[in-house]
């Protein structure tokens, strides 16, 4: 007895082991025979042991039960099937006009199933034998205990079905919360304002407050530029490229005054590509880096410098600086760290269409170029 | 008359020290600035000043190096360092040879380190006293700088540098590879092959040579041609034909693991 509830269920699917073939429609029909055979040998034994059907010898009784249960098995697997077909929404709805239908339809499968197969073994014209008036009579107690069961079993599968779909989708939605919440995480960390960096900029301003108060005030002004941009960035999942440049001009700007001759900067980015979405916090630690890595290590400072070009669909941004380079191993830890979260960044928020490269420069140096696929939906 | 050198990569926090120490010690004379640690070792040497005033961070020579050549020699000057790293600042430091003054500086933390470097100028050679030097070289030790003549130093340098870059020619331009983000070498006839999450890159450096240069705690040799990276390590499994192979994090293709090496695998 047989139907497929959702779009691929089968009644033997109610065993955890049968649902360990992926669905199919053959899976489907070698089930139905599997099942029908099934309940026609516990109906034989049954049988057997009650001594009903005595009268008839075990062989014939075994052919005629397994003929009728797998008749039946296979009528009712075509009809849902077709039900299915012609009514797919109303199927998934699982309204009460379907589950009337379904009980009809399943009703009469049963009732051709018990007649059919029993006319042709007695070698009547199946068709004069259902036409008979009365003949049909004693098979409807039979075609309803069929209905029950095969309904039972269908309303079971269909509950398990929704129960596993509730908790696929919920499973999903957790991996998805996971994916968002790393990465805010590691957003978070990359929006972090070094205490060092902080302390060292607050102890330059109060240097400048007696003897230049204008470069303190343009200094206080910058920094608040800078904590602002970082504590949003924190927050957004979008944000400009024009924005996170203006962070990076407010990080240098602050560094040229603290280093004064030590440090010199540009950023080249043409208006259009100012414009363009991007991820926050993917260029601030790249710049941090050259500072950090390139630039305050080496006694007579250098230059760094921001570049920005798009070809072929990608976005090119590229730190350059001419500092003392990655040769040596790093003066200070976790320069390493922060680029891996950064791939890990990349690779959560664009998978493999994004790639960071760091790049030797002539005669001395770093460019870490970070590749961008434009236009991200 | 006392003298002082200063010495600190930031301009303007150079001339506030300068400033400020003029009102918490009109009489002390500052003889000598340094932007970097190199420039401020080679004033010291010439001038020998009493006192520096060293910040940590600074290119060349960071002040904490500067500070243990400094008490490796007979008579060094008293050490006060300046810096914003707060997590320098020990308890230990408040020894009475030298100090530690946090960034910004404030004048009544200044005024009470020049008070105590007063005290210890007046008394007779306190800087060459055993205790004093073994109170600094502690101090530097907790700090994570190497002492010489420390029983730790020896037992903690290693033998060379693992590998932390990798160069490889790409094109006209030298890409650099940390050696984290390997995920496997391959030998490659006279190179090597490296393979990292996107692509592969081809180094000059053959195998053997290259083997010597890894952590072999984080590289494991699995094959004679084959070196693969133990964090990528994703983990293994046998083919029908017996053979072990390593999955990879990161990469699709899995690596045949040589009779050999079979025993690296045999806890896992």
């Amino acid at each position: 007895m047989t139907r497929n509830p959702g779009r691929t269920a089968h009644p033997l699917d109610m065993f955890a082991p049968f649902r360990r073939w992926a669905p199919s429609t053959r899976r489907n029909l070698v089930y139905t025979a599997l099942w029908s055979s099934l309940i026609g040998l516990a109906l034989t034994a049954f049988f057997i042991l009650t001594g009903a059907r005595s009268s008839v010898p075990v062989p014939k009784l075994l052919g005629l039960t397994l003929l009728t249960s797998n008749t039946i098995g296979f009528l009712i697997h075509g009809a849902l099937a077709v039900l299915r077909w012609a009514a797919p929404a109303a199927t998934a709805r699982r309204s009460w006009a379907m589950r009337a239908c379904q009980v009809l339809l399943i009703e009469c499968c049963a009732v051709l199933g018990f007649t059919v197969p029993d006319a042709l073994l007695r070698g009547v014209d199946p068709i004069s034998a259902l036409l008979r008036d009365g003949a049909l009579a004693p098979m409807l107690p039979m075609g309803l205990i069929v209905t029950a069961l095969t309904m039972v079993v269908l309303a079971t599968n269909e509950r398990r079905l929704v129960r596993e779909n509730a908790a696929a989708l919920q499973q999903q939605q957790i991996a998805e919360a996971g994916q968002l919440l790393a990465e805010a995480r590691l957003r978070t960390l990359q929006a972090q304002i070094e205490p060092h960096f902080l302390y060292n900029t607050l102890a330059n301003v109060v240097s400048l407050i007696g003897s230049e108060p204008d470069k303190a005030k343009h200094m206080l002004e910058r920094l608040i530029d800078f904590l602002r941009a970082s504590l949003s960035a924190s927050r957004a999942e979008r944000a400009t490229l024009g924005a996170e440049l203006d962070l990076a001009a407010a990080y240098l700007d602050l560094l040229a005054v603290r280093m004064g001759a030590r440090l010199r900067w540009r950023i080249e980015a043409d208006e259009a590509s100012r414009a363009l979405p991007i991820a926050p916090m993917l260029i601030q630690p790249l710049v941090e880096n050259a500072i950090m890595h390139g630039l305050e290590p080496k006694v007579d400072g250098g230059e760094i410098v921001v570049r920005v070009s798009s070809a072929g669909g990608v976005l090119r941004i590229e730190v350059s600086d001419d500092g003392v380079g990655l040769g040596a191993s790093s003066p200070r830890p976790g320069g390493g760290v922060g680029l891996t979260n950064l791939r890990e960044r990349l690779r959560s928020l664009h998978g493999l269409g994004a790639q960071l490269q760091l790049l030797e420069n002539q005669p001395a140096g770093v460019t870490s170029r970070l590749l961008l696929p434009l236009d991200p939906a | 008359m006392t003298t002082a050198l200063l010495a600190d990569d930031e301009p303007h926090l150079l001339t506030y020290l300068e400033e400020q120490l003029a009102s918490a010690w009109p009489e002390l004379k500052i003889i000598g600035r340094a932007p970097n640690g190199i420039e401020a070792l080679r004033l010291i040497d010439e001038l020998a000043p009493d006192v520096v005033f060293l910040d940590i961070q600074m290119p060349g020579l960071n002040g904490l190096e500067l500070a243990r050549r400094l008490c490796s020699g007979d008579s060094g000057p008293r050490v006060v360092f300046t810096t914003a790293h707060e997590q320098y600042a020990l308890q230990a430091f408040d020894s009475e040879a030298f100090d530690y003054l946090l960034k910004p500086i404030r004048l009544e933390r200044l005024q009470r380190t020049v008070e105590r470097l007063k005290e210890a100028l007046a008394a007779p050679a306190p800087s060459t006293t055993p205790e004093t030097t073994a109170q600094l070289a502690a101090m530097l030790r907790q700090l994570g700088v190497p002492v010489p003549g420390a029983p730790a130093d020896a037992a903690a340098a290693p033998a060379a540098a693992p590998l932390q870059w990798i160069r490889a020619a790409q094109g006209q331009e030298t890409r650099l590879i940390a050696v984290d983000e390997v995920i496997y070498f391959q030998s490659n006839d006279k190179y090597t092959s490296v393979f990292i999450a996107d692509g592969e890159h081809l180094i000059r450096t053959p195998m053997r040579q290259l083997r010597e240069q890894l952590d072999a705690q984080q590289f494991w040799q699995i094959h004679r041609g084959v070196i693969v990276a133990a964090r990528h390590v994703a983990g293994t499994r046998t083919d029908f034909r017996g053979r072990l192979l390593v999955k990879l994090k990161g990469r699709k293709e899995e690596l045949v693991v040589s009779r050999n090496y079979v025993d690296l695998f045999r806890q896992m």
